[in-house]
């Protein structure tokens, strides 16, 4: 795949709702994409690259990368009955503590601030990737933040987005 | 139903409210048993934006609620009545905003705090009338989906 250019305008930063995580609340073979997020206000996507630097009996230094170890975390995910996505991981997680179900969700990262905006937005899915509340309760109301760690194999492609449906399709 | 409009047709629920023969907006006549509401605004307290571009903002309504009674200079009497009267009204208000039991202004009313505080003795005259004020403020969530 040929380099991509970002579609925000030059000497603006990119508004953080143009990254987004979605949930597959369907099935595999027909997916529904529902965002994952609501009500959180600062989360990022951490990479871990299991960096090894060396350096030889001759003073040169060298560093070695592994492919990365992507996480995320998502506090306080106040529950919420219009969000789709924390209604399912909740009865995965909460109602059957179902752990496979929990270590196997398919998610979609959406970079919709990179390749063309809102037909071919650059994603990445990643079909087994784990969620697991950490907490459950609050003070006002009952936040679920979660961890994910994303997992399986990687597939790279499109989003396309309208009226709020997002349809994912795999380079080729 | 406007915010102000909202506010009136609830003040009438309060039992102690009959004392009243007219609640104004803007405006108290001077003779006794007649009240009025001074908005004075809203104001935003807080604006958080979620990851995926929605917004919840926290604003608050405030309001002077003016009541004048009557009260002979050095009527005791009178001014422990009407006392009596703002103490119970602040409790009211309390109370109807901790059971849920006030008018929702915005989008989530179970969160939603009115509260009436600092009621005292604004001004009296030499006529036998005296004016009560107490502050109203009403806060309430709004969400804006993107």
């Amino acid at each position: 795949m040929a380099d991509l250019t970002f579609n925000t305008t030059a000497g603006s930063v990119v508004e953080r709702e143009l990254l987004v995580l979605y949930l597959n609340t369907g099935i595999t073979a027909t997916p529904v994409w529902s965002p994952i997020g609501k009500r959180v206000e600062d989360t990022s996507v951490e990479y871990d690259w299991g960096e090894d630097t060396k350096t030889d009996i001759f003073g040169n230094t060298y560093t070695a990368f592994k492919k990365p170890k992507i996480t995320q975390g998502f506090d306080p995910c106040e529950l919420d009955a219009g969000d789709v996505a924390q209604v399912k991981l909740w009865n995965a997680a909460v109602k059957d503590q179902d752990v496979s179900a929990m270590a196997n969700q398919d998610v979609l990262l959406v970079h919709l601030y990179a390749g063309t905006a809102d037909t071919a937005a650059f994603a990445e899915r990643y079909p087994s990737t784990a969620i697991k509340p950490s907490k459950l309760g609050g003070s006002t109301s009952v936040g679920m933040p979660i961890d994910v760690t994303f997992g399986g194999t990687r597939t790279t492609g499109t989003a396309a987005i309208a009226a709020g449906v997002v349809t994912f399709t795999p380079a080729t | 139903m406007t915010a102000l409009e909202k506010l009136k047709t609830w003040l009438a629920t309060y039992s102690g409210y009959d004392i009243l023969s007219a609640l104004h907006v803007d405006y108290t006549d001077k003779v006794p048993a007649n009240g009025g509401v001074f908005p004075s605004g809203l104001v935003e307290v807080n604006r958080s934006r979620d990851i995926l571009g929605n917004t919840t903002v926290t604003n608050q309504y405030n309001f002077g609620l003016y009541c004048v009674f009557a009260k002979p200079p050095g009527g005791d009497d009178e001014a422990t009545i009407n006392a009596d009267w703002v103490s119970d009204f602040q409790e009211w208000v309390q109370e109807q905003s901790i059971t849920g039991a006030a008018p929702a202004f915005g989008d989530e009313p179970k969160t939603e705090k009115i509260i009436a505080q600092n009621g005292m003795l604004y001004y009296a005259d030499d006529e036998g009338t005296a004016t009560y004020m107490v502050q109203l403020s009403i806060q309430f969530k709004k969400f804006y989906m993107r």
